[in-house]
């Protein structure tokens, strides 16, 4: 019988190799309703079963049970290119780019053993912990960094209810996918800071206050 | 703003907030819900009735495939032993299974039993893509069921490994469907198992288990009832050991041996200790055991002498020791040399000559071996490369069952499992000799 932990964890890399297709620019740049065909498409191929295992199950044992962060990420992402609607800014994206990053940069190394300490054991239940992310996720709630709040909230959530095979809290949380997809955001969104646009000075000031404006706003 | 924004604004508002009060909400309670810390729980099995010394060895698998390693042993409840092993064409080959058998005292040799897991089985029960197999390890939990974990890796070398469960309610016949446990954040890579698994006293299982993935170190994890992994803890850091064995002398005290992977010399077997069942351990050291690099085991009897099996040099596995220790793993005694191919140390044999001394061996090991020769012919296929052959005994494993015998399994030569079974009367006289010994 197939176990809830394997639906989900398939259902996780189903997702993933189904959003995959939006890191692909010419199929960024078809319709809308041509996307969610093929995304359909693909879904229906890579979870159903050939010969032992469907595809998913191959993508699953290489990288594992995707985060609650990842599964939200690509839900949005999805959402975000099938609707048209935009219903993250840039801004929240950048510090939540930001937040993953730096924690995946401290967390990975301490985890895999650089160092005496291991902070995955703080995902078996430790108070300090929880309470550490639920100061963390209403410090976001309440200056309106919703998306954040919502995969801490939905992260705690989705351990509690053993929705995964892990019985950390970190794999809800966290993963390397997201760990490394931010990590590459950051450091993109870091060079367009720094590289000056193509014939212009990279000292060059803004003319007009809504130039400054501009030169933040994320794409 | 207009007033529906603002009124969906106020929406998303509150829905985030219910979203965090559910979800700590129902965070708060299971992390409360968690089991404390257990303590040790100091096995205590007297002698055995029968005061005659026994000692006596057999084999445990019969040369069915070519290459078999890493055995382990579980008492089952009619007193007879079940043994695992892994065996297949070679190490890592797709066609590697976790074999068994079973030997019932007092009747006869081992018997072997249908595989208990393999990749294919595996596979299926995970629904992952398992590339290939590797050490199993058993113990009996809280409840009676016996609890096998074995490691699995789906990508890339043991480096890539992570720890499968399976657990037979009827005595290691048949087995349910495994399941992975989650151990690492990086994708549940690097943890392996070898050290005997333990049960702390409010039936939680112990389980030792090891990093090898930049660093090498020792770990322990510790499973619920259900089998589910509720915390995990770092045994020693850095790059150097592997492979922990923990050996429990009290409910609070107990020593973790390590197998040393570095390579600064001497290579000695590592050591930590704790005082408070296991909260805190000491920083790991080199003790006075030498260490090739290779796995050991032992347990504790009851009047707390503590027996330990291992390749007792600084290179190779061609020698295998019984040692105990009376001082809580300080200072060792050897009981006896298992295994000494020492002669040939350093250099390796020719065909002809490792073919004759290795049918001797075979006849010695078992008794009942009929055909030595093709025991040796086995053994030089895994043991003999282009410039000679040599030999390894290793992966040893100990256990005491409930009538004081004490069991050991290990590989012998890579292409057989040797079993081991003595009693204490015979240990204690082994070293009142070796005293007697010592004194002339």
């Amino acid at each position: 019988m197939t176990n809830v932990t394997d639906i989900t964890g398939l259902a996780g890399a189903t997702l993933a190799i189904t959003a995959s297709w939006l890191l692909v620019p010419p199929i960024r740049r078809l319709k809308r309703i041509h996307i969610g065909l093929l995304m359909s498409v693909t879904a229906v191929i890579v979870a159903v079963p050939v010969g032992a295992l469907p595809l998913a199950a191959y993508a699953r044992s290489g990288f594992g049970d995707l985060s609650i962060t990842t599964n939200v990420l690509l839900a949005v992402a999805i959402f975000s290119h099938l609707s048209g609607r935009r219903p993250v800014d840039g801004k929240q994206k950048s510090v939540m780019n930001i937040l993953i990053a730096v924690t995946a940069l401290v967390f990975y190394p301490l985890a895999l053993g650089f160092g005496p300490f291991d902070p995955y054991r703080l995902g078996y239940g430790s108070l300090g912990f929880l309470t550490g992310l639920l100061v963390l996720a209403l410090c976001f709630w309440a200056v309106r960094f919703y998306l954040i709040s919502i995969c801490i909230g939905l992260a705690v959530m989705a351990h509690a209810m053993a929705w995964h095979e892990s019985t950390n809290l970190w794999d809800y949380l966290l993963d390397p996918l997201v760990s490394i997809y931010a990590l590459v955001a950051v450091l993109a969104g870091g060079l367009r800071a720094t590289t000056p646009p193509s014939g212009q000075n990279r000292l060059e000031l803004p003319t007009s206050p809504q130039d400054g404006v501009e030169s933040t706003r994320c794409p | 703003m207009t007033e529906s924004g603002e009124a969906v604004s106020t929406g998303s508002r509150t829905l985030v907030l219910a979203i965090l009060l559910i979800g700590f909400g129902a965070g708060f309670v299971k992390s409360f819900d968690r089991a404390p810390a257990g303590f040790f729980q100091p096995r205590s099995i007297g002698k055995a009735g029968d005061v005659e010394p026994h000692f006596e060895t057999r084999f445990v698998s019969g040369g069915e495939t070519p290459q078999t390693h890493a055995p382990s042993l579980v008492e089952l409840t009619d007193g007879s032993i079940r043994a695992f092993w892994f065996a297949g064409s070679r190490e890592g080959a797709k066609d590697v299974e976790v074999h068994t058998a079973v030997f019932v005292p007092g009747h006869g040799g081992w018997h072997r039993e249908p595989s208990a897991a393999t990749r294919g089985s595996t596979q299926k029960s995970l629904r992952r893509y398992i590339r290939k197999l590797g050490n199993p390890v058993a113990v009996r939990a809280a409840n009676g069921q016996i609890r096998l974990f074995y490691v699995t890796v789906s990508v890339g070398g043991w480096g890539g490994s992570s720890v499968t469960m399976t657990t037979s309610s009827d005595e290691g016949k048949t087995w349910t469907p495994a399941r992975r446990l989650i151990t690492t954040p990086f994708f549940n890579v690097s943890t392996l198992v070898k050290g005997t698994p333990f049960l702390y006293d409010d039936g939680t299982l112990g389980v030792p288990v090891y990093h090898e993935m930049i660093g090498k170190f020792g770990e322990l994890l510790r499973l619920d009832k259900t089998g589910a992994v509720i915390d995990k803890q770092r045994v020693s850091s850095g790059k150097y050991s592997l492979q922990p064995v923990v050996l429990a002398q009290s409910d609070r005290k107990a020593i973790a041996l390590m197998r040393y992977a570095g390579g600064q010399p001497p290579k000695r077997v590592i050591r930590v200790s704790t005082e408070d069942a296991g909260r805190h351990w000491s920083h790991p050291e080199k003790s006075a055991l030498p260490n090739p690099d290779a796995a050991l085991s032992g347990v504790v009897l009851a009047d707390g002498r503590m027996l330990v099996v291992l390749n007792d040099i600084e290179s190779g596995r061609d020698q295998l020791s019984l040692v105990t220790s009376r001082d809580g793993g300080v200072t060792w005694k050897t009981v006896i040399t298992l295994e000494d191919q020492a002669g040939s140390r350093g250099q390796l044999l020719d065909r002809a000559r490792y073919l004759e001394t290795t049918g001797v061996l075979a006849r010695d090991s078992d008794a009942t071996v009929r055909n030595p020769a093709d025991y040796a012919r086995a053994a030089g296929v895994q043991m003999c490369r282009g410039a000679g052959c040599g030999f390894e005994f290793s992966y040893p494993y100990l256990i005491q069952a409930r009538n004081g015998e004490i069991h050991l399994a290990y590989t012998w030569n890579r292409s057989y499992i040797k079993h081991v079974r003595f009693n204490q009367a015979w240990l204690d006289q082994r070293l009142s000799e070796a005293e007697n010994d010592q004194r002339h």
